[in-house]
C-alpha cells in the first residue's frame, strides 16, 4: 500500500510540476521587463541585417534559430540562410533600414513570446534623402534557447495608407 | 534512506513525463508529417472551411471564441492589429448585419506548411483564398494573403494562437 502512495505521488509530480511551469505570467512589471529585453534583442536584430553581420556575437547566424523564416510583404515566405542571403546583397546607407516602435509583447507560452511593433522602413528619395519608403505592423516571435532569448521569424504586414 | 528515495523517484518523473511527451521531430520525418496533418485540420476548423462550414456565421463566430487560445491575437492584411475580445466582437457585428454563410465563401486555406516546432508552439504557413459571392450569384476571389499561423498546445490539445495575414501580389 505504501508504495502505492509513493506511484501516486510520482504520477502527479509528472502533471503537476509542467503545468505550473506554463502557467500565464503574471501582466504589467513582470512583462515590462521582458518587453525591454526582447526590444533590445529586436533592435540587435534589426543592426545585423543592416550591418550585414552572418556570423559571430549578436549576428543574424548566432540570433536567429535555424528554423528560422519570415514572411515579406507580398507574401514571399523566406528561411534564415535566404534571408541572411537577401541581406547580405543589399547596400544599405547610413540611416536607412528598418525602425521598429511600439513593440509590445502579445502573448506569452513558456519560453516562447510573441510580440508586435510598428516598423518604417527608410530608404533614399531621388534627391538623396532619408524618407520613410514603407510601414509594417510585424508579428515578431521569440524562442528561449538554452537561457538566451533567439530569433524564431516574423511576419510583416503592410500598412495600408489612411 | 526511504524517503531520499522517494524524493528522486519525483524528481525524476517530473522531468522525464514532459519529456516523453515532447515527442522529437525534423522536418519531413513521420511525427513531422502526422503533426502538420494535425495542424492542417486545426487550422480548417480555426477558418470553419471545407467540411466544417457552418450556414450560420455566428456559429463559427461563437466556435472560434473558444477555440482559439485566451492571448489570440491577429494582424490583418491592413495592418489594423485585434486581441481576441475584439475579433469576437467585430466578427460577431459582421455575423449579425450578414447572419447567412454559403458555403465555399469566406477563407480557403491551401499549401499549409508546418515550419517550426518549439515545445508546445508550432508555427505554419499558407496561402489563404478569400471568397464571396459576388452579383451574379457567383463564388468570386475577394483577396489572397500569406498566413503566418501560430498554434500552441494545450492541455494536450492544439490550439490557434495567432495569426499575421500579409497580402500577396499577383505574380507579374
Amino acid at each position: 500500500m505504501k508504495y502505492v502512495w509513493v506511484l501516486i505521488l510520482c504520477f502527479l509530480g509528472g502533471f503537476i510540476l509542467p503545468a505550473q511551469a506554463q502557467e500565464k505570467p503574471a501582466k504589467s512589471t513582470g512583462n515590462a521587463a521582458l518587453e525591454k529585453e526582447l526590444y533590445e534583442v529586436e533592435l540587435k536584430w534589426m543592426k545585423a541585417e543592416h550591418d550585414k553581420k552572418l556570423s559571430g556575437p549578436d549576428s543574424m547566424g548566432e540570433m536567429w534559430m535555424d528554423e528560422f523564416f519570415d514572411v515579406l510583404p507580398g507574401g514571399r515566405v523566406v528561411n534564415k540562410q535566404e534571408m541572411m542571403d537577401m541581406m547580405n546583397k543589399a547596400d544599405p546607407k547610413p540611416g536607412t533600414g528598418a525602425f521598429p516602435v511600439d513593440f509590445k509583447i502579445r502573448a506569452i507560452y513558456g519560453d516562447i513570446v510573441l510580440a508586435t511593433d510598428h516598423t518604417t522602413i527608410k530608404g533614399l528619395d531621388s534627391s538623396g534623402k532619408i524618407v520613410p519608403v514603407r510601414e509594417m505592423n510585424v508579428l515578431r516571435m521569440f524562442v528561449k534557447d538554452k537561457g538566451k532569448w533567439r530569433v524564431a521569424g516574423a511576419g510583416l504586414v503592410p500598412v495600408a495608407a489612411p | 534512506m526511504r524517503y531520499f528515495s522517494v524524493v528522486v523517484l519525483l524528481v525524476v518523473s517530473s522531468v522525464s513525463i514532459p519529456l516523453m511527451a515532447q515527442e522529437k521531430m525534423t522536418m519531413g520525418d513521420k511525427n513531422w508529417v502526422a503533426l502538420e496533418k494535425v495542424l492542417d485540420d486545426v487550422n480548417n476548423q480555426w477558418l470553419c472551411a471545407g467540411s466544417y462550414h457552418k450556414d450560420k456565421a455566428q456559429d463559427c463566430v461563437n466556435f472560434r471564441a473558444q477555440y482559439w487560445a485566451d492571448q489570440f491575437f491577429e494582424i490583418y492584411p491592413s495592418g489594423q492589429i485585434q486581441t481576441k475580445a475584439e475579433m469576437v466582437a467585430s466578427q460577431s457585428a459582421n455575423a449579425a448585419a450578414h447572419p447567412d454563410s454559403a458555403a465555399g465563401t469566406g477563407p480557403n486555406p491551401q499549401e499549409f506548411k508546418l515550419m517550426a516546432v518549439y515545445g508546445n508552439v508550432a508555427l505554419a504557413t499558407d496561402h489563404t483564398i478569400f471568397k464571396a459571392i459576388d452579383p451574379n450569384g457567383k463564388l468570386a476571389v475577394t483577396g489572397e494573403a500569406r498566413v503566418l499561423r501560430i498554434f500552441v498546445r494545450e492541455n494536450g490539445k492544439w490550439r490557434p494562437a495567432s495569426a499575421a495575414l500579409v497580402g500577396m501580389e499577383k505574380p507579374k
